[in-house]
């Protein structure tokens, strides 16, 4: 083993766990206020496509990055409205906006987007790049301290997290509960357009249809995985980075049969999950509808 | 205002559910395999009429990915779709076919008396075999099938190692250090054909050249990226894939690095004109295309029909903008090898048997 292997796993990692990251910090905030998400991989579906629409249009990749963003939190507002007022069932919720973004975004991106090769563009890339790594790539790892500390340390999060715990107890001091779900939610939906857009435009350069390939899903598990606090969720989303970059190399240097490498991601996560996953911590509101007491 | 709210969202939920099932142009789910797509069947053309053209000539093709897919499915739809355009004849198409649907797709097909029955994929072979023996009227065609049953099914081979063996041959070539790179999608007898016939290629060209090659088991674009990142990561100087639209993900790993790509599937050099060399495709249209004139005009028999280089459907691009980055040499010998393949001085199946030691154990 030299050095050069370990920095290579150490860099794909990062550059897997970045996406990653976004989404499930989205989802840190969406849940811990006591809303079950299941729609991050629609959200991500729904905001790649129009951070690479509008990065087509555009050539610039950062005008894709905020435009996919605030109108993936715009989104956000009317699938919150949706579960908030009507009280629909958060996982059924959660599932159809996820088909109805992957049958959108295919159908927008084969009827906007040319699909044979001979015209399909590569779209430009992140230019300012320190140290090889893009912005979204710092903002990503910024987002675990300034996550810690506005959930943890400040008034609105501990509203946000009280909601998800006891609602009712925050709507007897006169606080509106509905009111700070929805602040969570948006915030929510905004990093987790934020990270839809950069698995766009930051990783693959295209739309390509169904292109989060579960990356929704896998954000989700990270959050319970770990536990609702920011360095868990960290360990996590580099967990699921760290298995594929260490199975590809194994792979290469050939000293072990590749159906072995291949097993590798999922029998570590099955490893961690008997290792850690002794008493889940999730919010005691979680998916349950919240009724104004009258 | 509740109930005109409680509509819409139903309304919303009803557009979800209605827009993921619509994987564009997929037939419908039910039994009835009796998607036609040409609008005016019957009518005889008089003007472009062939001598003695068969009447109600209709074919049908079952597929087992998309027919948007670029590589596989979508071309060999497009083979049977011109060939029904040229000719004026219905075709049916089935894809994204299911195991258990098989026999219900097949018989289907054959009772409604379809002329022509094209399974694209061995897979099929089982089902199309026994199928076969009940309706010897109507002929049936399995890509990559073992044989022919000598009557009224035949083989379609279009020869993916073919596309290997170019691949291997212009790596091999081109390489310095003689470590050539493949990412693979997943371990399926025509993507194991491609790495077989790249390590033929790449070994008769040059000896000493190895082929590291990397299984994603699936063709994400950012896994597929990161899978060949870690082939660039170990030193390989040049790359390929087999990996459908998930080669855009090695190809612009290449571009990051600065390193050239050997691209497969389709013609990539449009997207990264300064990264591909050249693609090497099967032109799986060519092979349904064939055997759908061989039926109408009557000269079908129930054997092997190999597509390769020799047939002109394994084709390789040309070099596009990197044509002076190439040393005339290597264009040269990449030029005599398909020469030599066409005239038959070259067998590539009896190199696939030579070279065998390389491949057999990997």
């Amino acid at each position: 083993m030299n050095w050069g292997w370990v920095t290579g796993i150490l860099a794909s990692t990062i550059r897997q766990s970045t996406p990653l990251l976004f989404v499930a910090f989205g989802t840190l905030f969406i849940q811990s206020s006591g809303i079950m998400n299941m729609a991050g991989e629609g959200f991500m579906l729904l905001s790649g496509f129009i951070a690479a629409y509008v990065t087509s249009i555009t050539q610039n990749v950062w005008a894709g990055m905020i435009v996919a963003t605030i109108i993936t939190g715009i989104v956000g507002f009317f699938y919150t409205f949706i579960v908030q007022r009507f009280h629909v069932d958060q996982i059924i919720m959660g599932l159809s906006f996820n088909s109805l973004a992957l049958g959108l975004t295919t159908l927008l991106n084969r009827s906007l987007f040319p699909q044979d090769t001979s015209s399909q563009q590569i779209l430009p890339e992140f230019t300012f790049k320190p140290l090889g790594y893009s912005i979204p790539v710092y903002l990503g790892f910024l987002l675990i301290p300034l996550t810690a500390l506005l959930l943890k340390h400040t008034r609105i999060g501990l509203k946000i997290r009280a909601v998800g715990e006891y609602p009712l107890a925050v709507e007897s001091v006169g606080l509106d509960v509905i009111r700070i779900r929805y602040i969570a939610c948006i915030i929510g939906t905004l990093l987790i357009g934020f990270g839809g857009a950069f698995l766009a435009l930051g990783i693959n350069n295209m739309f390509l249809d169904n292109m989060t390939g579960g990356r929704g899903y896998i954000a989700m598990t990270t959050v319970s995985f770990g536990k609702y606090t920011p360095i868990g969720i960290l360990a996590a989303v580099a967990l699921f980075g760290a298995g594929d970059a260490l199975q590809f190399r194994l792979q290469v240097t050939g000293s072990i049969p590749y159906q072995f490498a291949l097993m590798i991601p999922y029998a570590m996560t099955v490893i961690a999950l008997v290792l850690f996953a002794r008493k889940s911590r999730q919010p005691s509101s979680l998916a349950k509808p919240y009724r104004k007491s009258k | 205002m509740k109930k005109v709210l409680t509509m819409i969202v139903l309304l919303l939920l009803t557009i979800a559910l209605v827009l993921s099932a619509c994987k564009p142009a997929t037939p419908d789910k039910t039994e009835g395999p009796d998607k036609t797509e040409a609008s005016k069947p019957d009518v005889s053309d008089p003007e472009k009429s062939q001598p003695d053209p068969p009447k109600d000539f209709k074919i049908a093709i079952v597929l087992p990915g998309p027919i948007t897919d670029i590589g596989f499915s979508g071309p060999a739809y497009e083979g049977v779709k011109r060939f029904g355009e040229e000719y004026d004849v219905p075709v049916a198409y089935r894809d994204l076919a299911e195991p258990a649907d098989y026999d219900t797709i097949f018989r289907g097909y054959a009772e409604e008396g379809y002329n022509l029955i094209i399974g694209h994929g061995n897979q099929f072979f089982e089902t199309a075999s026994q199928i076969a023996e009940e309706y010897p009227d109507i002929k049936f065609a399995v890509t990559s099938a073992p044989k022919g049953n000598g009557t009224n099914l035949a083989s379609l081979r279009p020869s993916s190692q073919d596309v290997g063996f170019l691949v291997g041959a212009l790596c091999g070539l081109m390489t310095k250090n003689n470590k050539i790179a493949m990412v693979s999608g997943s371990e399926i007898p025509p993507l194991i054909a491609v790495l077989n016939g790249t390590i033929v290629g790449a070994k008769y060209v040059n000896p000493d050249a190895e082929v590291v090659n990397v299984y994603t088991g699936n063709v994400d674009a950012a896994k597929v990226k990161e899978a060949a990142l870690a082939l660039l990561d170990a030193g390989c100087d040049i790359l390929s894939q087999t990996a459908d639209k998930g080669s855009i993900g090695a190809i612009t790993a290449c571009q990051e690095r600065g390193i050239y790509n050997v691209a497969t599937s389709a013609d990539f050099a449009p997207q990264a004109p300064d990264t591909v060399l050249s693609s090497v495709m099967v032109l799986n249209d060519i092979a349904t295309y064939t055997a759908a004139k061989m039926v109408y005009e009557g000269t079908f028999e129930g054997i092997v029909y190999p597509f390769g280089i020799r047939e002109d459907a394994v084709v390789m691009t040309g070099y596009g903008q990197l044509e002076d980055k190439i040393p005339q040499e290597v264009k040269d010998k990449m030029a005599k090898l398909i020469k030599d393949i066409k005239d038959g001085v070259i067998c590539t199946e009896d190199l696939y048997e030579e070279y065998k030691e390389y491949y057999e154990n990997k």
